[in-house]
Formats: structure tokens, C-alpha cells, sequence
């Protein structure tokens, strides 16, 4: 008989590593997965667009149940894994399912960071996360009213658009100096500022959230100044943080996730991890890019094919905010010894940044018109030198 | 359709006929060649096709300003002549001063004569003539006894010898050099030689080109003569009916140019190339010397004319057909103004004012009040006299001695604190009219009527197609309206040039009979109409000779009281400023194709300032490196006199230890590019003709920490003026800029800001690179690219994007197309073909001028650029041949 192969999480990177399995050995695994939200494989990016009603629920889907059968891949939905015992090499679920494995994957992902303030367990304060969390955005957005989003990085963006979208008055709350302070730089982040509030959301920079005011359901958020930004929705769009508890109860290695090697083995033998609940010397995953890297060199581990293992990368940012094109490739932590390069065009309200150190480019923030960024991206990644940067920020990128 | 008019080109001195086709709308009138001119048969140079671009209102001289106050003409012209009554009554006549131009036209320039020599009383006018044409006009008068021009273009046609020294006729006289190109190639047996310390365009043409040490053709020419003498290659006949002291010159020759191996050495030829040289001169008995500025320009300059004048006398060559002295003047009407005596030492129709009887004939035919007994100041002599105060008012006609005189440092210092200075000129802004007191707004090409003669004595009329603009005038009727207020309204009551030509043409005859090579006899009785319609003709034109005559002294009659021509000995001088350590480089200047004189009128041709667009000096490829330069490198020139900054550039044609400057640039168009400012006021003694050919200077690189490119509707304020150069592009400006200033976005935006409503920028942390796009609301108006080098740019894709405005002001900042562009040298300027496009060419296995001309359209229409296709030729080998 085949062995048995358990997978703990349904998310994004679960369903990449069914795909990669599937395409290689269906029949070499009894493949069960165990996934704690009641909805079938789904795309998580997908959330914001479908939020802002900009996609249906269907190109939400990516992997319906019967998908599953189809490939003989039992789906326990709902029904989440509470222990594992690696000495009998068998998970127990909440609802006392016990399920023995020989390989066993954990892809529990990340859980939203909460914001650790007095009334976060206040009624309508979420956190923008699941399927089920956007469904009930959308919901209480059809209401209208005022909703305030905690974070101005990537997620509270989309959700603070999304809710936008629907009708509802929003607020951004971010304590960073400007918006996406970790992707853009300062100039790039007041444009995207603008731009926002052209659309009718309200900024706020620099700004600490005190408290949640509200008796049962939330009713305002006081900053640090005092001021009660008044608010029926509260969304919490500060990050993420990698669910690990499974693992450490079960004495895996962890530090800020599971400790992973490039084959995506964790301390334990016949245990792999993969995704946001995984790291990778030292190295935290977000974005979706790396975690199907990841999957794909796990399958191959699993399948028993040769594989070099996981190579991190930079990743570029797109912004998927229609109507608002931003793009932010390379590492801006690190770029006080570079050489800048700036194009200003306030008619038409485009802005580019490149950031060259000893004469190759090293970073890129584009707002506006992003269409060049694949290229910057590339030439990034490639390293070269670059003969006349006046003419790469010219878009003469093969220079 | 309007009648087409003929007219003749205002530029050299070949005199081409124009035909104009007006039209009420300036931009649509056309120019081209007058097939039926003798002069050009048809043709027209570069500058001559582009005519058409000079004229129109804009930047125009308009009204006549008194300071910065627009006046009338009554109050300025009573201005005028008050403060020139004041200074006569206080100094005399001799502190008054007239500086007039070979750009005036005979009608103009014989009232002005009359005026200061009859009736003012004084002989201070002399002419910009002075600066070119002086040097031949001593050395005829001496030789010949009169300033005659013995031959005709024919000539140079007939030769089978062309000896062509001291011009760069493919540039300064395109279309005669082109009649000569077209003579040798139907004739490929005619020889031509080439004298000259560079090798310019002109030698692409010759079988032998001499490449002489500058300042060497005295010697050269000294040794020809001995070189004939020993060698009986001389023709007794001719030297014993028609010459004195032959033989007391031939001997002083040959005792200090006799030997061969000496002066090969003493001009840096080798033996052999000269012994060629002489040899083909003796053996060729149809034999043409044409000479002209770097003869002229020289402070033994009439004893080099003078040598030359010698070689064809004792050969009896000169006025036959092919053979003959031949001197090509630089102005369209240097000849003009000879005629009707326009240099200080001139009284008027070839007459003298030191010959008394000459002086009371000009008397008694002008009815002269006030005859000038003396000759006047030479030009020279006139601005040291201006800055000596001694003269306290001068008029200054149609000329800009503030660029073009030597040491024009001191010209210009001289002007500053001069009591009164009137310019009268048809452009709005010369680094001579900022000077001026009185502005007077004169009628320019086009505008204005009357006649100019050429360099082989061809009257032709300049005809107006044109109204005259806001108030400007001629100069005559200029001339003559102070004439009358100085209470000579009898003796100027012109009423239109035909009027001062026919006076003019009956002094030439009046008590002449043939005594006087210049007679317009048969010209003095032309009525209205037969000026209007008069056919270009070759003075002397006397009664039995109504259709004129070609050629002079073919049989003697020379103009000395014995009719007998004389042989001068002039031992050869060396030049006068010798390099040293500190001015190592032996500076020569002159003209660039595409460009006349100080660029009032070929400025405003964008096209004619393609072929070369900033002020440079070129080098030899040894000296570029001996002081480190690499083409296009900003560098200071300076002399004993003064200094310069333009662009440095590398040239084959000149020799080691030798440099080239154009002499075009000025305050106006550029920051500091007035090449005269180099030269010292050194003067042949006898024709007082500045040496403009040889000036010691030193070269230093300039260090520049950014160049720029600044394209503007209008003129912007510059933020460095360590060096700039600019130039007007039918509605834009395009400025070169470099400095060492440290440059910011926010610097411009703060000095451009009154211009520019919206800027978008690109900025460098380093302030390497910096571009700016300047709107006004939604128009483009500035366009800037500052960076290390010199920003390159694709200018007519550029100029044409920020007219339709149809691109982003990204794509506009590149400054070029996103598919590459031609920034290669503009060679053509007629049909704007780039030197890429022509190499192209040649590598398609284009093997002529003719089959270039055929693929890529370069050379085919006014021909100026051939010299180049040939040095493209001969320099690129096919890659088929490879």
C-alpha cells in the first residue's frame, strides 16, 4: 500500500503542493488533508479584488471539493488538527479524528497579528484574513458608516479600498512615518497618501491606535492623541503572525516559525513544513512567490527527484489597488549609500525612483506608471552595470 | 504669382545673381540661382539658398532709438547732426568720423564719401574693406598705378595652371570654386595648386598643395621671380614695352631668393614639391594666381601681393584669357566702395587725395565747400584716434567693429567712452550697436536698391522684393537726410539711387578720356528705367565699349604717368609675432562655410547653423594630445591681447604648432568667442591691413564640472556664464552651457520661474544628471540636460516633438527618439544629410560624389559640401574593399 502522506492546512501553499504532487505520482501518497476553514482551496490574494467587488466568488475558488476526489485526496474541512504526536506519528483533530501518517507537512500559515490595545475584543473589530472574514466585511459594508483600517502596509490597504468600494467612509490608521514604509519611500508614500484621499479615505501617518472605544460593538478608535476617530468597523491590517502552536506543542524546533532547512525538513525526520509557518535561515514568507517555490521543492523531496533546494529571492511589490499603480522592487531598508535617481511628471502624476550603488541598480519604486518594473525587476535580479542610468529611469532598461 | 525679381546675393565677393519669387507671405518666398548672371550661370552656395531664412522683422532694428528712448527720425537725425556740428565747430572736422562697410551698396556708400570728403572737410571714413581688400588695393595702385583687377572668372576657367594662395575659396567663394571644379573635371589636364598653411577644403582639388609655414608666401613668391629669372622663363618683350625697374628687382631677388634649398626651407617645403611648383609655373604659359585674405591679411601684405603681381608681369601674363593676377575680394561689394572711394586714403572714382589735380577735379564736380586735403585715419588709426579722443563722433555703417577689428578688446573700450557713437544697421543687437548713442534702423537685403560690383569689376543692381520695415530707411537716404541738415540739401537732393548712380558714373568720366582705368561713361546718361533694367556689366564701360570689359593690360597701358607698370622691390618680411614658450601655437583665422562675418544675417538661418554650431579652435592631432584635449573640450586661448573660450577639435589639415579660429562669434551669440580679441593691431605699413593670419597664443584646457543643452521659446536667464553659445532655431533658442557652479533643480525652477507654470524634472543625488521640461500651462516652453559631458541630443526630432506636444514629458526628456537617432555632424546643409547616412552610403559601395549625390541627395543642390563628400571618400574605405 502507498504511504501516507498528511498535509495540516488548506491554504495556498497546501493546495500548490496537491498540484505538484498531483502532476508528478497521484498514486504514490494516501494523501489526507486537514483544513481548518470550512471552504475548500481558495485564493487568498484574490480576497482584496473580491472585496472590492472587482472579482466573483467563483475565480475565488481554485480548488473545489471535487477537485479532491478527482485525485483521490481525502479533505477534512472544518475540522481542525489538534495535536500531533510524533512518536506515533499520528494527528488527532479537535473532533478526535485520529489520522497516522509517514510524511507529514504543516502549511498551518499565519494568523493576523492581533494589535495588543484595550477593546480589541470588541463586536466589528476584525482582522482582514480569511474567506470568512471578507465575506462579513462585505456585509456589515453594505450598511455604509464609518470604518477605520488599522495598518497602512499592503493588507490594510486593500481592505481600506475594499471597504471604500463598498460604500463605507474609511480611515487608515499606520504608526509607520508614511504609508507602505517597508516597499516605498517617503515621496512615493505622501503621493500614495494623496492619492487615497482623492478617492475620499482619510490618512493618517505616524499615528499609534491607543484604544478601542465601544460598549459591545466597537464605536471609535482614540488615537494617541486623544482624538476618537468614530467608527461602526474596525479592520486590523497590521501583518502576520506564522501559526506555529501545533509544532511547538509537539516539541518541533521553533523559533519566530518552524525552522525549516531548504528542503523544507524540520527537526523532526518525517516532518516537513512550508509557508508562512515556516522559516528558512532566519527568513519569514509572505508572499506568495517563494511559498510556491517552496512547494515545488518539497514535492520533489517528497517524490524523491533531485532537487537544489529553496533559493530565496527579492521580490517585487505591485500594489493591487486599481487606479492606483505602484510598484517597489529591492530591499529600501538598506539604501542609505546609493545613488538616487528621480523622474517627476506632476501633469500626469507619475513618479520613479532608482536606486543604483557603484553603478548597479539595487532598487525601484515606480507610482503612477509601473509598466517598466518588470524590467527594473529583472535588472535587479541580474545585477548588471548600468552605462547611462539617466537613460535607464528613461525606460532604456537594455542599456 | 508675382513677377520673379532679380537681384544679387548681399554675402562674398563672386556677386551671384538671385532670383527672388516674393510672395506677401515672408516664409513663402523662394531664392535661387540666376541662370542668366554671369557670375554663377545658375548656381548658389549654401548661404546664398538660404537667404530666403534671413529675411523678415523679427529681431530687426525697426525705429531709431536715441539710448533706449524710440524717437523720430527728425529728432534723431537732428540729434545727429548737432552733435556732429558741435564736435566740428569745437574740434575741427578731423574729430568726426565716418566707418562704413563693404555690405553698403555703391549709392550708399559714394554719398557717404562725398559727405565726409567734399563737405565736411575731412577724410576720416575708411571701411571694413580696410580689414580685407586694402592690402591688394596698395599693392595694384603701386604696380599697376591704379587699383585694377586685370582679369575676369573666365580666367580661372581658362587656366591650365590655377595657383589659388591665402584662400579657402571652397568655403569663402563656394560657387567660383565650383565653376573651377567643374572647368577641371571637364578638363583634367588644368593643374591646380594649392598654397596654404592648413589643408582645407579647397585642396581636395588640387594636384599640389603646398603647405607652407605660415606667413611664408612672401618668400615663396620672391623665389618664384628669381626662380624665373635664372631660369629665362620671363618674358623680355612684354617687361621691356611695358614695365620700369625690372631689372633692379630681379637682381635684389635672386641675390636673397636665388637659392631653391633656402626657400624651400625657409616656407617648410621640400625641395622637390617647390621646384614642381616653379616649374609648372614656367612651363604654363596660361597661368592664374588668385589671391586673396591670407595674402591680403598680412603686415608685409603688399609686398607679397606685390611679389605675385612681379611673377605675372615678367611673364607677361596678366589680362590675357587664362592668364592673369587675380584678386577675390571678401565683401559683396569691397569693389564698390573701392570705386567710389570709401578707404581714408581714397578720394573717389579711383582718384587720389594726395594728387592735387584729382583733388580740385572732384572739387569743381562736386562743388565741394570743404574738400578733405589729406588722407584720413585708417581703420586702425581711426578707433586708437576714438580712443585717444581725439575723434569724438563717429557713424558706424553696416558693420560691427566691435567683433571685427583687431585687439577688439580695445575697439570696444575705444567705443565705450567715446562722446558719440551712431550705428546704423538692419539687425536689432550687435556687440556694436549695445554701444551706441544713436540707433538708426537701416533697410537690409531685399529692402533696399542700388548696385554692388564683384570681383571681376561686374556692376550688378540689388533689387528690393520687400516694403521697407517699421521705419527703417537706406542708408543713402539716411545719409542724405543729415546731409541736408548740415545745410547741404543742394548737393544731396537725391531723390532715388539712380540719381547718386549716374552722379557717380559721371565723375568717373568726367576729364578722364581713358586717363582713369575706372570710366562708367557709358553708363552717365542711364535713365530711370535703364537702372532698373540694368544687365550686369564688367567696368570700364565707355562709349566704344557700352557692354563692358573683361580684361585689363593684356598690352600694356598701365595707369602710371608713363603708362608703364612698376616693379617694387619689397624684400619678404617674416611675421611680425613670433611663438615663444608662452604662446606656443601660431593662431590663423577666417570664415566656416555656413556662416558670414559677424552673423547678424546668417544667425537667423537655423540650418546654417547646423554645419557647425559652437566657436571652436582646431588643432593637429599632436598638439590635442601634447595639451591633454579631446575633441569638443572647452579650453582658454589666449594671446598678448586677449582671450577666448570655445571648444577644442582635432583637425588633419593643420600642421603641428599651428591653430584655426572662425572669426563669426560674438557677445551676442556667444560667451567669450570674439577671435579679434586674440589679435594684435598690427598693420601692413603701406595699406595699413591688419595681420589677421598669425598670432602667437597659448591653449589651456578649462575644467567644467557639468555641460548643458537649454532649448527655450524665449531667451532664459543662464545660471553659470563660465561658457555659453547660442543660437536662435526658427522659434526656439538652443543654448550650449558649461560650468563649474554646482546646479540644483530648485536653483532653476527659482531663476526660470516667471516663464514656467509647470516643470517635470529628473534629479541625480550625485547632480551628475539633471533634465527639466518647462510648460507654460499645457505647452512646452524649456527644455534643459545638464550632465558631465555634453549632453547629446536628436535636435530636429526634438525641436519638432516640442512643437506638435504630442509626447510625454518623459519620452521629451530622453531628448532623442526611443529608436535611435542620427547625432552624427551635419554635412548637407541644403538637404540636412548627416555624416552616418553618407559613410552608409559609401560602405553601400558608393564610390563617387555623383552616386552619394544620387543615394542620399548630399551635394546636390548648392554643391558647398562636396569638398567633404570627397574627404568622406577618400577617408572611408567600402567595407566591400575590406
Amino acid at each position: 500500500m502507498s504511504a501516507r502522506l498528511v498535509i495540516i492546512g488548506n491554504g495556498m501553499a497546501a493546495t500548490k503542493l496537491l498540484e505538484e504532487l498531483v502532476a508528478r505520482d497521484a498514486r504514490r501518497f494516501a494523501i489526507t488533508v486537514i483544513g481548518e476553514e470550512a471552504a475548500a482551496g481558495y485564493n487568498r490574494i484574490m480576497l482584496s479584488p473580491w472585496l472590492a467587488g472587482e472579482k466573483s466568488r467563483n475565480e475565488l475558488i481554485t480548488h473545489p471539493r471535487d477537485w479532491y476526489q478527482q485525485h483521490g485526496i481525502t479533505l477534512l474541512s472544518g475540522d481542525p488538527a489538534a495535536t500531533i504526536d510524533t512518536d506515533q506519528q499520528c494527528v488527532m483533530t479537535e473532533s478526535g479524528v485520529r489520522i497516522e501518517w509517514d510524511q507529514l507537512v504543516i502549511a498551518t500559515g499565519s494568523r493576523p497579528a492581533m494589535l495588543p490595545i484595550p477593546g480589541n475584543r470588541l463586536g466589528n473589530v476584525r482582522c482582514f484574513r480569511t474567506l470568512e472574514d471578507a465575506q462579513q466585511m462585505q456585509q456589515f459594508a453594505r450598511r455604509g458608516g464609518n470604518a477605520v483600517v488599522i495598518g497602512g502596509g499592503l493588507l490594510g490597504l486593500e481592505a481600506a479600498y475594499g471597504l471604500n468600494r463598498l460604500g463605507m467612509q474609511v480611515s487608515v490608521v499606520h504608526n509607520g512615518d508614511w504609508l507602505m514604509n517597508r516597499q516605498l519611500d517617503e515621496e512615493a508614500g505622501i503621493k500614495l497618501a494623496e492619492s487615497l484621499r482623492q478617492r475620499g479615505i482619510a490618512v493618517h501617518v505616524a499615528t499609534n491606535s491607543e484604544a478601542f472605544v465601544g460598549n459591545n460593538n466597537v464605536e471609535g478608535l482614540q488615537l494617541a492623541d486623544g482624538t476618537v476617530l468614530p467608527c461602526s468597523l474596525a479592520v486590523i491590517g497590521i501583518g502576520i503572525t506564522p501559526e506555529v502552536s501545533l509544532a511547538r506543542a509537539a516539541g518541533l524546533q521553533c523559533e519566530r516559525a518552524i525552522v525549516t532547512d531548504t528542503l523544507m525538513r524540520t527537526s523532526v525526520e518525517s516532518i516537513s513544513a512550508l509557508g508562512e509557518c515556516c522559516q528558512i535561515s532566519g527568513e519569514l514568507f509572505g508572499m506568495i512567490a517563494p511559498i510556491y517555490q517552496q512547494a515545488r521543492v518539497l514535492a520533489r523531496r517528497l517524490c524523491r527527484e533531485e532537487t537544489e533546494g529553496y533559493q530565496p529571492e527579492v521580490l517585487p511589490t505591485r500594489l493591487k489597488v486599481s487606479g492606483v499603480d505602484v510598484f517597489s522592487a529591492g530591499d529600501l531598508m538598506a539604501l542609505d549609500d546609493c545613488r538616487t535617481l528621480v523622474w517627476r511628471d506632476p501633469k500626469l502624476g507619475h513618479y520613479k525612483r532608482l536606486w543604483l550603488r557603484d553603478g548597479r541598480l539595487v532598487a525601484a519604486v515606480l507610482f503612477g506608471d509601473a509598466s517598466d518594473g518588470g524590467d527594473y525587476f529583472d535588472l535587479i535580479q541580474q545585477g548588471l552595470r548600468v552605462r547611462d542610468p539617466a537613460a535607464l529611469l528613461f525606460g532604456e532598461v537594455a542599456a | 504669382m508675382n513677377a520673379i525679381v532679380r537681384t544679387t546675393c548681399p554675402y562674398c565677393g563672386v556677386g551671384c545673381g538671385v532670383n527672388v519669387q516674393p510672395d506677401t507671405d515672408p516664409n513663402r518666398i523662394q531664392v535661387s540661382g540666376d541662370q542668366q548672371h554671369p557670375a554663377n550661370f545658375g548656381r548658389l552656395c549654401v548661404k546664398g539658398s538660404a537667404l530666403a531664412d534671413t529675411i523678415g522683422t523679427k529681431q530687426r532694428l525697426l525705429y531709431p532709438h536715441i539710448g533706449e528712448q524710440r524717437v523720430s527720425w527728425e529728432r534723431a537725425l537732428d540729434e545727429t547732426a548737432t552733435r556732429m556740428q558741435n564736435v566740428i565747430r569745437e574740434h575741427g572736422p578731423d574729430a568726426v568720423a565716418f566707418y562704413v562697410s563693404g555690405q553698403l551698396l555703391t549709392e550708399d556708400y559714394y554719398v557717404a564719401n562725398k559727405l565726409m570728403k567734399g563737405f565736411i572737410g575731412s577724410a576720416n571714413i575708411d571701411t571694413n574693406s580696410r580689414l580685407c581688400m586694402s592690402t591688394a588695393v596698395a599693392a595694384h595702385k603701386r604696380v599697376f598705378g591704379s587699383d585694377t583687377v586685370p582679369g575676369c572668372y573666365e580666367d580661372l576657367e581658362l587656366a591650365d595652371l590655377l595657383v589659388i594662395t591665402g584662400s579657402n575659396m571652397a568655403w569663402t567663394h563656394p560657387v567660383v570654386y565650383q565653376r573651377i571644379a567643374a572647368a577641371k573635371a571637364a578638363r583634367p589636364s588644368m593643374k591646380i595648386v594649392v598654397i596654404d598653411p592648413r589643408r582645407t577644403a579647397t585642396a581636395e582639388l588640387a594636384d599640389l598643395h603646398l603647405q607652407i609655414t605660415p606667413g611664408s608666401d612672401g618668400y615663396l613668391f620672391d623665389g618664384l621671380l628669381a626662380w624665373l629669372v635664372m631660369n629665362l622663363a620671363i618674358d623680355t618683350d612684354f617687361i621691356l614695352k611695358h614695365t620700369d625697374d625690372f631689372v633692379a628687382t630681379a637682381r635684389s631677388s635672386r641675390q636673397r631668393s636665388g637659392d631653391i634649398v633656402a626657400v624651400a626651407e625657409r616656407c617648410g617645403l621640400d625641395e622637390q614639391t617647390l621646384r614642381t611648383f616653379y616649374h609648372w609655373f614656367a612651363d604654363t604659359e596660361r597661368t592664374v594666381t588668385v589671391f586673396s585674405q591670407g595674402i591680403n591679411q598680412s603686415a608685409s601684405g603688399v609686398d607679397k601681393a606685390g611679389a605675385i603681381l612681379h611673377c605675372h608681369l615678367a611673364t607677361g601674363r596678366i589680362g590675357k584669357p587664362g592668364a592673369t593676377p587675380f584678386s577675390i575680394t571678401g565683401q559683396p561689394n569691397a569693389m564698390g566702395g573701392r570705386e567710389v572711394g570709401g578707404l581714408a586714403n581714397q578720394l573717389a572714382a579711383h582718384m587720389d587725395i594726395d594728387n592735387t589735380e584729382q583733388r580740385d577735379l572732384v572739387r569743381r564736380f562736386w562743388r565741394a565747400p570743404a574738400m578733405a586735403t589729406r588722407p584720413g585715419l585708417k581703420a586702425v588709426n581711426l578707433f586708437d584716434a576714438i580712443a585717444d579722443g581725439k575723434v569724438k563722433f563717429v557713424w558706424i555703417m553696416a558693420t560691427n567693429p566691435a567683433v571685427s577689428m583687431p585687439d577688439a578688446d580695445k575697439v570696444r573700450a575705444a567705443l565705450a567712452q567715446c562722446e558719440t557713437v551712431v550705428v546704423s544697421d538692419c539687425v536689432a543687437d550687435t556687440d556694436t550697436l549695445r554701444l551706441a548713442h544713436i540707433r538708426l534702423p537701416a533697410a537690409g537685403w531685399g529692402e533696399k536698391d542700388g548696385t554692388v560690383t564683384n570681383s571681376e569689376r561686374r556692376i550688378s543692381r540689388q533689387r528690393a522684393f520687400l516694403p521697407l520695415p517699421g521705419e527703417a530707411l537706406p542708408d543713402w537716404k539716411i545719409v542724405t537726410d543729415l546731409a541736408r541738415r548740415l545745410g547741404h540739401a543742394e548737393a544731396f537732393a537725391y531723390t532715388c539711387p539712380a540719381d547718386i548712380f549716374r552722379e557717380h558714373a559721371e565723375l568717373s568720366a568726367f576729364e578722364n578720356s581713358g586717363s582713369r582705368d575706372f570710366d562708367l561713361s557709358g553708363l552717365t546718361t542711364l535713365s530711370n528705367p535703364d537702372y532698373d533694367s540694368l544687365v550686369p556689366v564688367q567696368w570700364p564701360v565707355r562709349e566704344h565699349s557700352p557692354d563692358g570689359t573683361s580684361r585689363f593690360f593684356g598690352n600694356g597701358h598701365f595707369f602710371t604717368s608713363n603708362r608703364r607698370a612698376r616693379f617694387i622691390d619689397g624684400a619678404p618680411q617674416p611675421v611680425t609675432q613670433q611663438c615663444d614658450a608662452g604662446f606656443p601655437l601660431m593662431l590663423n583665422s577666417g570664415r566656416i562655410r555656413d556662416q558670414w562675418h559677424t552673423m547678424t544675417r546668417t544667425a537667423r538661418s537655423a540650418r546654417l547653423l547646423q554645419h557647425i554650431s559652437e566657436p571652436f579652435i582646431e588643432l593637429h592631432a599632436d598638439d590635442m594630445a601634447e595639451f591633454g584635449l579631446h575633441d569638443d573640450d572647452l579650453v582658454q586661448v589666449k594671446s598678448r591681447h586677449g582671450n577666448c573660450v570655445v571648444r577644442a577639435q582635432t583637425q588633419s589639415g593643420q600642421t603641428p604648432g599651428t591653430a584655426f579660429m572662425p572669426i563669426h562669434w560674438n557677445d551676442v551669440f556667444a560667451s567669450q568667442a570674439r577671435v579679434d580679441a586674440l589679435i594684435a593691431p598690427v598693420c601692413d605699413p603701406v595699406s595699413g591691413q591688419p595681420a589677421f593670419k598669425q598670432t602667437p597664443v597659448a591653449i589651456k584646457k578649462i575644467a567644467v564640472r557639468w555641460q548643458a543643452t537649454l532649448i527655450s521659446r524665449e531667451a532664459m536667464s543662464l545660471p553659470d556664464n563660465r561658457y555659453w553659445c547660442r543660437r536662435p532655431s526658427n522659434d526656439w533658442e538652443i543654448v550650449s552651457l558649461a560650468g563649474d557652479v554646482a546646479i540644483t533643480i530648485a536653483m532653476l525652477k527659482q531663476i526660470w520661474q516667471d516663464q514656467v507654470t509647470d516643470w517635470a524634472e529628473l534629479e541625480d543625488s550625485h547632480g551628475h544628471t539633471l533634465r527639466l521640461v518647462g510648460y507654460r500651462h499645457a505647452t512646452p516652453v524649456c527644455w534643459f540636460a545638464l550632465q558631465p559631458e555634453r549632453p547629446q541630443i536628436d535636435e530636429s526630432w526634438l525641436l519638432d516633438a516640442l512643437d506638435r506636444n504630442d509626447l510625454s514629458a518623459l519620452q521629451l526628456a530622453r531628448g532623442v527618439p526611443s529608436s535611435g537617432a542620427d547625432c552624427s555632424a551635419l554635412v548637407c546643409s541644403c538637404h540636412q544629410v548627416r555624416e552616418a547616412k553618407i559613410l552608409s552610403a559609401i560602405a553601400d559601395g558608393c564610390d563617387s560624389v555623383e552616386s552619394i549625390g544620387a543615394c542620399t541627395r548630399a551635394g546636390t543642390n548648392c554643391g558647398s559640401c562636396i569638398p567633404d563628400l570627397r574627404r568622406l571618400l577618400t577617408t572611408t574605405v567600402p567595407e566591400a574593399l575590406c
